[in-house]
């Protein structure tokens, strides 16, 4: 599932799962959500291997064809594909850090 | 005046089924939906007819439980305060749902439960109702201040099954409560009220009924695989037997065969009843505001929680 629409859902389980607890299955809000849901289930299609032992569940692999795990780009060995260049992460850091440097230089400032 | 009312045949719907056919002159059908209690379905019409309804319907909905609540809830991960599977609450509205359509048919005027004016049930099944019927009426004896006068405590309705010729098992009551569904059983009340009460130990050794406790779990682990399609659980092969790769084998990655959702729930509650999974011990808030605790039994849903959440990386 894609980063942003997994953490938008996932910001959302809570809420749905309240409205549920709380009675509200037949609800227009509820509803909603469901939409939303059903959606971002469209690609979740494959197979889960699990081990049950004592309680517990341990995965024991997964594999599907609308994967968005892409092993060329997420290894550690060789440069890897093109799609990924690591000088690329510099400039994405500094912009990353920009708001923290300054907020760390107004801090210096105060304390004098 | 016709009321339908959400029947058991325990102590409490017994008693209020005759309780409202005295008090509201009415008559009264009892329904009762199968959403894999497991409880003894024969004979409740009889006993339902007996104790004084004019009518008795008992229907299957487990199939539908499973396929139009139970999957689409287990689609957006819904887990209450990140523990509690809903078990109960998302039965509510089904069961409610129904009601209110019998009433229909029925030309009923009003619908019961026997749900008590302190818990979430009331809430979630009257939400139901209002949202599907909104001028349908309500009746909830356990708010009416007289039927609680009249039935301080369970020596009473026993009392009162007797006058009125009601039979009730000479059940032994148990220190604690259950509700069993296809999704799960939960406990509560009783000893377990005090939150240091170990529900995991000894004690409490016998109330579980769909798993064994991690310790008694046998020794060797067992694999089983789960197949997904669009976000629901199609097909689940226990043993080790390893499926077809839907990498290789065809674009949709479709399984050797398919199982309705309700198969899925019975296969992976098995599994997980065998292997200790699934169960859950939380103190809760109430949407009336209190705090209550609750124990659960959800071996099935539990797994289907985790290996969808894996599906989705």
């Amino acid at each position: 599932m894609d980063r942003e629409v997994m953490q938008l859902r996932d910001s959302l389980i809570p809420k749905y799962s309240a409205l549920i607890y709380n009675g509200f299955w037949f609800s227009p809000e509820r509803e909603a959500l469901q939409v939303l849901v059903t959606e971002s289930q469209r690609d979740i299609t494959g197979v889960v291997r699990l081990k049950l032992y004592k309680g517990n569940m341990i995965v024991a692999g997964r594999k599907s064809p609308k994967s968005l795990y892409d092993p060329k780009i997420a290894t550690m060995e060789g440069e890897g594909a093109e799609k990924y260049d690591q000088s690329d992460a510099t400039g994405f850091i500094r912009l990353s850090a920009l708001r923290l440097k300054v907020r760390a230089a107004r801090k210096s400032l105060t304390k004098k | 005046m016709k009321i339908v009312l959400a029947y058991s045949g325990g102590l409490d719907t017994s008693i209020i089924l005759a309780w409202l056919k005295q008090n509201y002159d009415a008559e009264i059908i009892t329904f009762c939906a199968d959403i894999g209690q497991e409880e003894e379905l024969d004979g409740l019409k009889d006993k339902a007819l007996r104790t004084g309804a004019a009518k008795c319907i008992i229907e299957d909905l487990r199939e539908e439980f499973a396929r139009d609540f139970i999957f689409p809830m287990f689609q957006g991960g819904a887990i209450y305060e990140g523990q509690y599977f809903l078990g109960t609450s998302i039965a509510r509205p089904l069961i409610a749902k129904r009601m209110v359509e019998i009433a229909r048919a029925q030309s009923a005027e009003a619908i019961a439960h026997g749900a008590t004016g302190k818990g979430n049930d009331q809430v979630r099944f009257e939400l139901t109702a209002a949202a599907l019927a909104p001028k349908l009426k309500v009746i909830a004896p356990w708010r009416n201040e007289k039927f609680r006068k009249q039935f301080p405590g369970r020596a009473e309705m026993i009392a009162f099954a007797n006058e009125n010729k009601i039979q009730v098992e000479a059940s032994v009551s148990k220190p604690y409560s259950m509700d069993r569904n296809l999704l799960h059983i939960s406990f509560e009340s009783g000893m377990l009220e005090d939150p240091w009460f170990d529900a995991s130990g000894p004690e409490a050794r016998d109330m579980y009924k769909l798993s064994v406790s991690p310790e008694d779990a046998p020794g060797e682990a067992e694999y089983l695989e789960l197949h997904f399609e669009s976000g629901d659980c199609t097909f689940v092969a226990a043993g080790g037997a390893s499926s077809p790769d839907p990498a290789t084998d065809g674009v949709a990655g479709a399984p050797p065969s398919k199982m309705s959702p309700l198969v899925i729930m019975q296969t992976l509650n098995k599994l997980g009843g065998k292997y200790g999974i699934g169960r859950v011990d939380i103190v809760e808030n109430r949407f009336v505001g209190m705090k209550g605790r609750g124990v659960y039994e959800t071996p099935g849903g539990a797994i289907l929680h985790f290996a969808h959440r894996q599906m989705e990386r």
